[in-house]
């Protein structure tokens, strides 16, 4: 096992992925749709009230509106492009043509997505966090109290989990479909129907484990079926575990991969 | 003698289907240091070969082996192999420096070390001042030395280049074509696939000859124009007196066929059996005090045997 070889290989896939996809022109549409619905919606949530109130509203749009959705679709789009982008543009032999395990290749370019979409996701949910609260004199105290900040982490938290956990199954969904949309559209679907099926299968989801680390649990309607939320103490390290799953399910993908763009 | 299985580059009854379109088909061969030539029409099995010998695809049948490597063993077998492949796209945002850095840093190099062999690789194929630019702005030409540079950055052992000379200036062209023979005289196994027949055919050591996936050719090109026993030998006389030559090289029966040159100086002969030829073309220069030129085979050539073996049939382009 030749680990320092392997740190400097995934260090090296990491740095030309992030360079390439983060620091390239195509990353401003991906900053704008980061930033722009965040501060578009804000403002329609600011308003006077108690800070029990205001932590609550805070959540529906933490919950539905920026995990659900910005985030989702965020991973969605950014994960799958970095094989299945490359593969369009016949791009990806570069990295197979080099001797790296393909295995670190998986790894390089997913750390280069994660670091830069979990950078990004969270710094937008701290400046709306504060810009949410820091509007009236009501919620500039209940930051500066025991409550905020901590509050604050907790969702900076769940920001970097999912884009560890979605972001490793869409990474895969990228190298398995030519389109990754289609089955993203099924995973949104089962993620946002997930509180109606059985107990077995709500368990078969990233979203179960990631609301009992929020702040603020919402109640999920008339037809949930109620299930035992799990322990964060079984959930991040069983998210983690996924994640590392899809990883290494990503490296045997790719290790049977063959180049053959002209069939795609 | 038979070369240790660690310095050739084997193909041991390989066959590729993409679906039920064949690649290549039954393939057995071994590549040996030097300079081999892949020639072929579009389609015939040239880049799917390689690209079984790199790894990119997978064999459905039989096994390859490059230095005693499976090409599935990348981290092993890339260290000591650079191709430089058709495909002409980079990673978007990168400048070649970068590119090429970032390979060695991949190959495990130290920063410094990588630094100055990028540099040095760079100026090898003439890059210098164009090294900094985004390679999405780069010409055909910067384009195919950019590759090139890709491939030999790391000094392999073994070189495979898919059509390298495609897009090259006529000077460009020959600076490359002498790099490729002073890597091929080093001791470097360089596998090339080209359309252009009258370069390869000062470059190989040796071709492989392929149509419709199947090889129909491998050997020096000498040797495999001698075992072409359906087409006569092509023989060029340049002399003073070719048509009294012409009149006496039918008392031999292998003779089939001998023109007089559009110029009036030589005489083209075809004859079956090329040994037996030359001793009695040395007798009629010894009787008839004939002033030769030259003596000189006009059909062993890459390209006469191309039109040979593949021309006719499958007459793909050719220059």
């Amino acid at each position: 096992m030749n680990w320092q070889l392997w740190s400097r290989q995934v260090d090296a896939v990491a740095w030309v992925e992030f360079k390439r996809f983060w620091l390239s022109r195509r990353a401003i549409g991906i900053y704008i749709i980061a930033l722009a619905p965040n501060f578009l919606m804000l403002p329609l949530l600011i308003r006077p009230g108690r800070a029990g109130m205001l932590s609550t509203a805070y959540a529906v749009f933490f919950e539905m509106f920026w995990l659900r959705l910005v985030i989702f679709f965020g991973c969605a789009s950014i994960f799958s492009q970095f094989f299945r982008g490359e593969i369009l543009q016949k791009t990806l032999h570069y990295y197979l043509l080099v001797p790296v395990r393909r295995e670190i290749v998986v790894l390089g370019k997913y750390l280069a997505a994660f670091s830069g979409t979990a950078m990004l996701f969270s710094l937008t949910t701290i400046s709306s966090y504060l810009l949410y609260w820091g509007r009236s004199a009501r919620g500039r105290d209940f930051l500066a109290g025991s409550a905020g900040i901590p509050e604050l982490a907790r969702y900076v938290a769940v920001v970097i989990i999912a884009c560890a956990a979605y972001g490793a199954l869409f990474l895969l969904l990228g190298l398995l479909f030519k389109n990754p949309m289609l089955p993203s559209m099924f995973v949104l679907t089962w993620e946002s129907l997930n509180y109606v099926l059985p107990a077995e299968l709500q368990r078969v989801s990233i979203v179960h484990y990631l609301r009992p680390l929020l702040p603020v649990i919402l109640p999920r309607g008339p037809f949930v079926i109620l299930t035992e939320p799990p322990s964060p103490l079984v959930g991040i390290p069983g998210l983690m575990l996924v994640t590392a799953a899809l990883l290494v399910l990503a490296g045997l993908v790719l290790r049977r991969t063959e180049i053959t763009y002209s069939a795609d | 003698m038979a070369l240790p299985e660690d310095r050739i580059v084997t193909f041991d009854n390989v066959s590729k289907f993409y679906g039920e379109t064949l690649g290549v088909n039954r393939v057995s061969l071994s590549f040996e240091p030097g300079i081999t030539s892949l020639v072929g029409p579009n389609g015939a099995g040239k880049t799917t070969l390689m690209n079984l010998m790199t790894g990119l695809l997978r064999p459905t049948r039989g096994q390859v082996q490059v230095l005693g490597f499976r090409p599935s063993d990348s981290e092993n077998m890339f260290r000591r192999v650079g191709y430089c492949t058709q495909f002409d796209y980079f990673p978007k945002g990168v400048t070649g420096h970068d590119l090429i850095y970032s390979l060695l840093r991949m190959h495990g190099y130290g920063r410094s070390e990588a630094g100055s062999m990028t540099h040095r690789v760079i100026d090898r194929v003439g890059m210098s001042d164009a090294a900094d630019r985004k390679v999405a702005g780069y010409s055909k030409g910067m384009r195919q030395r950019i590759k090139l540079a890709l491939a030999i950055a790391h000094e392999p052992r073994v070189l495979v280049l898919d059509e390298p000379l495609n897009g090259l200036d006529p000077m460009a062209r020959s600076e490359v074509i002498e790099l490729f023979c002073d890597l091929g005289r080093a001791g470097m196994h360089v596998i090339i696939s080209s359309h252009i027949l009258h370069e390869v055919d000062i470059i190989s050591d040796r071709i492989v000859m392929m149509s419709n996936g199947y090889v129909v050719a491998e050997g020096d090109i000498q040797g495999v124009r001698s075992e072409m026993e359906d087409h006569p030998m092509q023989i060029l006389i340049r002399c003073d007196r070719p048509a009294l030559v012409a009149s006496l090289v039918f008392q031999q029966d292998s003779v089939v066929e001998a023109r007089i040159h559009k110029d009036g100086q030589g005489l083209l002969v075809s004859t079956r059996n090329p040994d037996q030829f030359y001793r009695l073309l040395n007798r009629i220069v010894l009787d008839n005090q004939l002033s030769i030129e030259g003596i000189e085979p006009a059909d062993e050539n890459v390209h006469s045997v191309y039109e040979y073996l593949i021309g006719g049939s499958n007459g793909g382009p050719i220059t």
